[in-house]
């Protein structure tokens, strides 16, 4: 929660599985790697991991005390990963997932990967939807799969009938990781071309483009500008708010000229990313005066980051903020954090709540 | 973390001027290596004016050539393929002997403030274009 009482709302954590046990594929590793680089050179120092705290197993355990002490986080949206092509448990795996939502009913969400190639792809779905009660759907836009990269684009034929049972279940939301290619998948597969031809063919369901200003800018804010169904989701961008500033303000700038507030969600990006890190830079940030000017980019007002910080999450997921408020009141995170107020201790020092060398 | 304010403006931009001739003529050949990204759009980009060549240096007596350059992605999958064409493109000059490229991997990071002026403008001209084709108003200057 912000000192103004407004919530905050994560819109992406995981769960990572960084061991090597977990590796499949031989690019495994050097995306474990760029994983942790990509922390060392968006975060200020003291929010970098030390590697003995990023290269494990995170437990569900550390996940909420990352969340909920660490940071000013009160509600998180966890997303499963579907990259067993890649890794053994498909990197964030989904039961962590329910057990991080099992243990914190009222402050967690879940949306769940789907491999569209599978073929029971669809009844997951439903499955999932209807008996596990996941609010969104998570999709990767390609596959590694017999020694080849397949394209699992929003408009091909193997991804539609995935969509059409999102919307026929009302599912909330479908989240699409974009911008940042991965080993050797083509770029192509990162645009946003197949957003808007899912966004027209679906308009009852939201697509929230995961990593939004990291790359592809303009056919970003194009499609936002032309789809009230789609979303920026900031995971990992948002840490460009302490170290790539400029940037960072011609991506939120763009967005916020030519789709307005409402349609911007911060993530913390956890494990991978602290978000306390986030947070703190984001709250601080202001857009640089000659690129406003030249732009006519707005102020980004504190009631605009009180938007992006959580109240477009809750709003996108269909939550009541004072409900919320009251479902957590008192809750023993609540109680934890009060305590560590009393000594200043919140939000707790970046990983100081993580034990090393990590629990068997 | 290094915070990067803006761009390191001491790349080879379309406008940079040696007093080598040997170095006007590799970067003109470097301007005709094309950024492979962008020749799955309708507008192929060159090295030079994309922002992507950071330094060329060269020993004139020896014929050793060397060309730094700075990704748009650390995770660029083309590299291979960009490296390959550098190095055929400079080694074709008669006063080449090697030509050797080099990454930048020192923190300093391509944005798009690093393309030419002239790619910027005609960008943008492309951006707005396509905007006015399908009526979309920013919200902005929305009056509702």
């Amino acid at each position: 929660m912000l000192e103004s009482g407004a919530l905050v709302v994560d819109s992406v954590s995981h769960c990572f599985n960084h061991t090597e046990e977990n590796r499949k594929h031989p690019h495994a590793k050097r995306w474990d790697d760029e994983t942790y680089e990509l922390g060392e050179q968006l975060q200020p120092d003291e929010y970098v991991h030390p590697k003995e705290v990023f290269y494990r197993d995170h437990s569900v355990e550390e996940l909420e005390r990352l969340l909920f002490l660490e940071s000013q986080v009160d509600y998180t949206n966890y997303h499963s990963l579907p990259l067993d092509d890649y890794f053994h448990d498909g990197l964030v795996a989904r039961d962590k997932g329910f057990k991080l939502r099992e243990r914190n009913p009222d402050r967690v969400s879940m949306y769940v990967d789907i491999n569209p190639l599978e073929d029971d792809a669809v009844e997951q779905v439903e499955h999932y939807v209807k008996e596990r009660d996941v609010e969104g759907i998570k999709l990767y836009p390609a596959r590694y799969q017999n020694g080849q990269d397949l394209s699992l684009q929003l408009n091909e034929d193997t991804v539609r009938p995935v969509l059409e049972k999102a919307a026929e279940l009302d599912v909330t939301s479908v989240g699409i990781h974009k911008f940042i290619p991965f080993a050797t998948a083509p770029v192509r597969y990162f645009r946003m071309g197949d957003v808007e031809d899912a966004a027209n063919a679906f308009p009852e369901l939201n697509f929230e483009v995961i990593h939004a200003g990291f790359s592809f800018l303009e056919e970003t804010v194009f499609a936002m500008a032309s789809h009230e169904n789609v979303y920026a989701n900031l995971e990992n961008t948002i840490h460009m708010a302490a170290s790539r500033p400029r940037k960072f303000a011609e991506s939120l700038g763009e967005m916020l000229y030519w789709a307005g507030p409402d349609r911007i969600v911060f993530s913390g990006g956890s494990t991978a990313l602290h978000p306390q890190a986030a947070i703190d830079a984001f709250w601080d940030f202001e857009i640089p005066e000659d690129m406003r000017a030249g732009n006519d980019y707005p102020q980004v007002t504190d009631e605009i980051k009180e938007k992006i910080l959580g109240k477009n999450a809750l709003r996108l997921l269909d939550k009541d903020p004072d409900q919320l408020r009251k479902d957590i009141a008192g809750d023993k995170w609540e109680q934890k954090r009060e305590e560590r107020r009393e000594t200043g201790d919140f939000p707790a020092e970046p990983w100081s709540t993580y034990k090393t060398p990590a629990e068997p | 973390m290094r915070v990067i304010e803006s761009s390191d403006q001491d790349h080879v931009t379309p406008d940079t001027e040696f007093e080598s001739d040997l170095k006007t003529d590799i970067k003109a050949q470097l301007q005709e290596v094309l950024d492979p990204c962008s020749c799955i759009t309708d507008n192929p980009i060159d090295l030079v004016d994309l922002g992507i060549i950071d330094d060329i240096s060269v020993d004139e007596a020896s014929g050793e050539a060397r060309i730094d350059i700075l990704l748009t992605s650390q995770r660029c999958m083309y590299v291979i393929d960009i490296c390959d064409e550098i190095k055929e493109r400079v080694e074709s000059l008669p006063a080449i002997e090697t030509a050797e490229v080099h990454q930048v991997t020192s923190g300093k990071v391509w944005t798009a403030e690093r393309m030419s002026e002239q790619q910027q403008r005609e960008r943008r001209e492309r951006f707005r274009e396509r905007v006015d084709a399908a009526g979309i108003t920013p919200y902005a200057e929305r009056s509702d």
